[in-house]
């Protein structure tokens, strides 16, 4: 069954320097319990789409499209219902853990407030859930680092304390937003476990936003790769790893750190920058990088199609 | 926690050092005296009075002596006063400063706050302008425009409050005053606590706290507040300093019998006690204020109790 579903999704930002097109004409659905990995670089869209499904893009945004979630359009409830929503149906971890938690609040405090606000839990019944939280994410010592401060947790236990938070209401769905990326390699991987062992046993539908493809084929059972704003590829996650078609897919696979690539063969992969959002270039936006761009390339802009079953991509050359 | 306080405490110590001799020498360094008057006084008689006050000494030595009674918590006589010592006069003057200072102190956190905040919720909006036009107007006029405006205004034209002068100390009496105190440092604290809010606002654990679907209410009092309150009371030091200077200006305005107007009146009669009194007894309370609110941040932020 569907649990999400995005149709024709745009987000603009009326910025003093001019328009930012954030996202354009972006569709995509996720079922209850599955797995979506978001794959992209910074100014991809990729943050926006997940703060617009949660109904907290800056108020400069103007947004269009549909986003259906059990079978309400989101964009279209107002804030009171939004926010029960919320931590409660959607939640959501961040990137940094460093600074994502409150720091003058203990860990407790912040982890019992969405208890009481969405389960309705008493003081002492919200504390008696928490500890049960904090071991199911598996922190050592539980009940005294629910009465830590932020600052005297690791990298690793500060993140494993907003993903406490964000399971504390048994969301339908999870948004984690580059979850991984400020923390050390060793500990990236046990958080990565950690979220594919809760996707097991809470049954959570989870929507995974990345710029590092390793990190989708850990957990993620399908992958959209967005550029300047749309899709360009989607499919099994399988099958984008090993047959990409977009040639963004493929310099972006091409420029994963590999112990057998030269360093230099993996920054020629991807060279240019990714396009200024405030005037995109006409036509596939990623013509200017493409290594085998042709001129109809800059003359519109592609359309996301089947390539062969469940696999999409939007370009001409495909 | 205690190390900071130690710590905080010893570095009091020489900047009141500093005051003392800053204060001494400078008032010795203005041209005239204590006894100059229109007539001169006769040079035995004068001489009999600076024997008495010790201004005979070579200045090192009056300076030991000072500070010998300073420490000890004795100001010295008053040269103006001849019944009063230094000590007597300030404590006269201070249940009427005190008030005073206090109330504008309370009036300015309260209403620069709660102006600071309904900026920074507003961003950007009507009541943003309006807040930071009118904060950059009050932190533009001086207390002695304000002061006379305000006069102009309450008194004389709508004839609601007394102009000046002290009658039993009430609301009254202290309404002008305290406004005419408070405004400066309302709008400056209106303008940080904005600058604070919005900052706090903009930050990843706000963004946490409305993902949380926590209501707006909470998400400001539980998460924002504390804070973006922390700014503003590392301005409470340099506030109360303002403050107190302030109240110099405004009880000569308002003709108010408190420590700033017989500072005034010292301070042109080189009654040299009071003058350096006032200066040290005003330059321990701020010290004094600084270190509280040094210490409530350690109460405050829990990373600065934990060094
Ligand atoms: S449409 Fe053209 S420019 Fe765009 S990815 Fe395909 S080949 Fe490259």
């Amino acid at each position: 069954m569907t649990l999400l579903d995005v149709r024709d999704l745009s987000i603009r930002f009326k910025t003093p320097e001019g328009v930012v097109q954030a996202v354009e004409g972006l569709s995509f659905a996720l079922a209850q319990g599955g797995t979506l990995g978001i794959v992209g670089e910074s100014g991809a869209g990729k943050s926006q789409t997940a703060m617009a499904v949660l109904g907290l893009l800056a108020r400069n945004a103007k947004v269009s499209g549909s986003i259906r979630f059990e079978d309400r359009d989101l964009l279209k409830l107002p804030e009171s219902q939004l926010s029960k929503l919320r931590g409660n149906r959607i939640a959501m971890v961040f990137q940094d853990p460093m600074t994502s938690l409150n720091p003058y609040l203990r860990v407790e405090v912040q982890l019992g407030e969405v208890l009481e606000r969405h389960r309705g839990l008493s003081r002492s019944a919200a504390r008696a859930e928490s500890l049960r939280l904090m071991q199911a994410v598996h922190i050592p010592d539980a009940a005294q680092r629910l009465r830590s401060y932020p600052h005297e947790l690791s990298g690793g236990q500060r993140q494993r304390v907003m993903i406490a938070i964000a399971l504390a209401c048994q969301p339908a769905l999870l948004l984690a937003d580059e979850p991984t990326t400020a923390l050390d390699v060793t500990v990236q991987a046990q958080i990565l476990r950690l979220f594919a062992e809760l996707k097991k046993d809470f049954g959570v539908a989870m929507i995974l936003i990345t710029h590092d493809l390793g990190v989708v084929a850990e957990v993620c059972e399908h992958t959209m790769v967005m550029y300047a704003g749309r899709a360009v590829e989607s499919g099994a996650t399988q099958t984008l790893l090993n047959a990409p078609a977009h040639p963004y897919t493929r310099a972006l696979l091409e420029a994963r750190p590999r112990i057998d690539t030269p360093l230099t063969d993996r920054l020629l992969a991807l060279r240019g920058q990714p396009p200024n959002l405030l005037q995109l270039p006409p036509g596939c936006a990623f013509a200017p990088r493409c290594p085998i761009a042709v001129d109809v390339c800059t003359q519109s802009v592609p359309a996301l199609r089947s390539i062969e079953t469940a696999h999409l991509a939007a370009c001409i050359r495909v | 926690m205690l190390r900071l306080a130690l710590l905080r405490f010893a570095s009091a110590v020489p900047t009141l050092l500093l005051l003392l001799v800053l204060a001494f020498f400078m008032m010795r360094a203005a041209p005239g005296g204590p006894f100059d008057t229109e007539r001169s006084l006769p040079p035995e008689i004068l001489a009999k009075l600076e024997q008495a006050y010790h201004l005979d000494e070579p200045l090192w030595k009056q300076f030991a002596r000072y500070i010998g009674g300073a420490v000890q918590g004795d100001l010295g006589p008053s040269f103006q006063y001849s019944d009063f010592t230094v000590n007597q006069l300030i404590l006269q003057g201070l249940p009427v400063s005190l008030r005073v200072g206090l109330g504008a102190m309370v009036l300015a956190l309260f209403v620069g706050c709660a102006a600071g905040i309904v900026a920074a919720l507003r961003h950007n909006r009507f009541s943003d302008y309006a807040v930071m036009t009118l904060a950059m107007t009050g932190m533009s006029i001086p207390v002695f425009v304000i002061a006379p405006l305000l006069i102009l205004l309450f008194a004389v034209t709508l004839g609601w409050l007394p102009a000046g002068g002290w009658q039993d100390g009430g609301l009254r009496d202290m309404a002008l005053p305290v406004v005419a105190l408070a405004l400066p440092q309302i709008a400056i604290l209106a303008r940080l606590m904005r600058g604070s809010m919005i900052e706090v606002l903009n930050s990843n654990y706000i963004r946490t706290a409305r993902a949380k679907g926590l209501a707006t209410r909470t998400v400001i009092l539980r998460h924002a507040l504390r804070p973006a309150l922390m700014p503003v009371l590392s301005y409470l030091g340099p506030a109360s300093a303002g403050i107190i200077t302030g109240s110099v200006v405004i009880e000569q305005i308002f003709g108010i019998p408190g420590i700033g107007r017989y500072f005034v009146q010292a301070a042109l009669n080189r009654d040299y006690t009071l003058v350096m009194g006032v200066v040290v007894f005003y330059g321990t309370l701020i010290i004094l204020f600084n270190f509280l609110v040094d210490m409530l941040y350690g109460v405050l932020d829990p990373r600065v109790r934990a060094e």
